[in-house]
């Protein structure tokens, strides 16, 4: 097995006199591992994501990004290998696009970051790659949801990282841009990029991911194969919603239902997994 | 096959702020030879260049009048604007300027409160009891300030920007206070002194600002890079590799040196760190290594030609500075948000 990019290993987290805790959290991502991390609101997933990339510190436990503790890393080092993507990013100006994906190429420059023709190169693949390119002179305002989380990913992106942590990146968008941006996580992750996403989609993740890790209070509940995770009894107990889990036609993976209230049990219909 | 682009190489920096440059060059040669007394280049040029015995009024004027002045307006004008184009960008708020750090207000106290006390004198190298005292006031608020805003976390943008803004309060009330006290004898000369002005003899007051904006405009100048990433969101600018505390906490420092500074000499000069850095983002666009060189460059060509209109307009009277500069710099604003629609 190849040695893990980062390694989460029993990181703890408490926001000030909030009583609310991550504890013992462990998880390992490899080189073209598509990862899930799911679970309800207040579940800590955006805690873990943002532990996960440095910008919070963990109160106990350690993070080893290529086997180095991340505390110990500039963040110009860690911005070199590992991609982060925040919820809700709200611009104060109105950048172009391309101005906005150029700003990715920070961690490799130096001085005033005047760019060169390697990083103009890197900056136009990551246009094409995110199909950003036909806009690139568009003001970031005038793009629609869809377009503009393409956008900041073609800005993550050209920091060339090994490692993308997204944060819900496809909250918002319609079924078509979230199945397109998917689509194109699935084809980083065929190039050896690790993905990592917080999503409240439970059938995306189902479908695109490799692994799940499913949170609950603060801690793990379960983490593995996505037949291991999307299991309806598990999800009713943890979503304190009843579900309903069968497979998707075509492609045999898990997909989720809400149940409805008043509805009959799944047994009763002859379905259930 | 050549392609143009727009983004931000070298070249397309340089030409961009060359506009700028060209334009300061331009008013620094001018505004010198502008003013009440009616100087001639031939005159000064001679008598500078050749020997120093015999020098003509008119050299005299240019050396120890003029010339300082629009240097001074220059530096003061570049730094005040270029503080209040970082402060908008570190505070997230397009209203911040200089004097929302609240040392405007301070060192407006501490410079009142020296000339209400006349018998107070000290003076140390190239500063004078007020100037001392401006400065005293200035320290006062920025350790209050930090103070007040410092977290584990770093320097928070809120409690700063809340916290300066409170003591540019506290500081109006506490200036009418000095007033109302004051022997009547010293109001004219603390209403002067609050109108903010440029009025310097010979190159001395020049020699004290410099402390305070060689680290300062310098310190700002190195943000450039990560200012545009904190545009876009703290969270994600660390993710690009921004030490955003640091840069959150050298920028404020920064800022307030150059502010406690240039306060010092000048007094209070509002308007040109408002204004100036969002005309330049309406001519220039958002990328701060185009923004902060070209508002420096802007903010003292500005202030050097709201100057000459305010040596000249009703000479051998002056108006204060900082009435020229809302009355030409406000309309040209408005004309800039129209245009763009």
């Amino acid at each position: 097995m190849t040695e893990p990019l980062l390694q989460i290993d029993k990181a703890g987290f408490a926001y000030d006199n909030s009583g609310w805790y991550l504890r013992d959290v462990s998880l390992k991502i490899r080189p073209g591992e598509f990862t899930g991390i799911i679970g309800p609101n207040g579940s800590g997933k955006s805690t873990l994501l943002k532990i996960a990339a440095g910008v919070l510190r963990p109160s106990s436990g350690q993070i080893l990004l290529m086997n180095k503790q991340i505390s110990s890393l500039s963040r110009r080092k860690i911005a070199r290998h590992l991609g982060y993507l925040p919820q809700n990013v709200i611009s104060t100006f109105d950048y172009r696009v391309e101005e906005v994906v150029a700003m990715g190429r920070f961690p490799h420059l130096s001085g005033a970051g005047f760019l060169q023709p390697n990083d103009l190169k890197i900056i136009e693949y990551c246009l094409k790659s995110t199909e950003t390119t036909a806009y690139r002179n568009r003001p970031v305002s005038q793009l629609s949801g869809g377009e503009r989380q393409r956008v900041l990913l073609a800005s993550v992106l050209a920091q060339e990282p090994g490692l993308l942590l997204l944060d819900e990146p496809t909250t918002g968008l319609d079924l078509h841009h979230q199945v397109e941006f998917f689509s194109l996580l699935t084809e980083l992750t065929q190039k050896g990029i690790a993905v990592v996403a917080v999503t409240h989609d439970l059938n995306l993740a189902s479908q695109y991911c490799h692994r799940l890790l499913l949170l609950n209070e603060g801690r793990t509940v379960l983490e593995g194969d996505v037949s291991q995770v999307v299991r309806q009894e598990i999800l009713s107990d943890v979503y304190r919603q009843n579900v309903y889990v069968g497979r998707h036609p075509l492609t045999e993976k898990p997909v989720v239902l809400p149940r409805l209230r008043n509805q009959k049990k799944v047994e009763d219909m002859g379905a259930g997994l | 096959m050549i392609k143009t682009n727009r983004l931000l190489t070298r070249r397309n920096c340089i030409v961009s702020i060359s506009l700028y440059l060209v334009s300061a060059v331009l008013v620094l040669i001018a505004a010198p030879f502008i003013g009440s007394e009616p100087i001639r280049p031939g005159v000064v040029f001679r008598d500078i260049i050749g020997n120093g015995s015999n020098r003509s009024t008119e050299a005299m004027i240019f050396v120890y009048q003029r010339a300082p002045r629009v240097l001074l307006g220059f530096l003061v004008g570049g730094s005040l604007a270029l503080v209040g184009g970082v402060l908008q960008v570190i505070l997230r708020n397009p209203l911040a300027a200089p004097a929302t750090l609240g040392l405007t207000g301070a060192g407006s106290v501490g410079a009142v409160l020296a000339i209400s006390i006349p018998t107070l004198s000290i003076s140390w190298g190239p500063f004078s009891t007020v100037q001392l005292f401006a400065l005293l006031g200035s320290a006062l608020a920025l350790g209050a300030i930090y103070l007040m805003a410092r977290s584990p976390q770093g320097v928070s943008m809120n409690t700063l920007l809340l916290a300066g803004v409170m003591i540019g309060i506290i500081c109006g009330a506490v200036i009418p206070l000095i007033r109302f006290l004051a022997h009547p004898n010293y109001l004219v000369a603390m209403d002067r002194w609050m109108m903010g002005g440029l009025d310097v003899i010979g190159f001395r007051e020049l020699a004290g600002l410099f402390p305070f904006l060689l680290p300062g405009v310098g310190l700002l100048f190195m943000q450039m890079s990560a200012l545009n990433h904190l545009s876009l969101g703290e969270e994600i600018a660390m993710g690009q590799g921004v030490n955003v505390a640091a840069v959150q906490r050298v920028s404020f420092i920064a800022g307030s040196l150059s502010v406690a500074g240039v306060v010092s000499i000048a007094g209070p000069i509002f308007f040109v760190g408002l204004i100036v850095p969002h005309c330049v983002r309406r001519i220039s666009g958002f990328d701060h290594r185009i923004v902060l060189p070209g508002t420096f460059l802007a903010g003292g060509t500005f202030l050097v030609f709201c100057d000459i209109f305010a040596r000249t307009l009703i000479a051998p009277t002056e108006m204060p500075v900082g009435i020229i500069t809302a009355i030409l710099g406000g309309p040209f604003f408005i004309y800039l948000l129209i245009k763009k629609k």
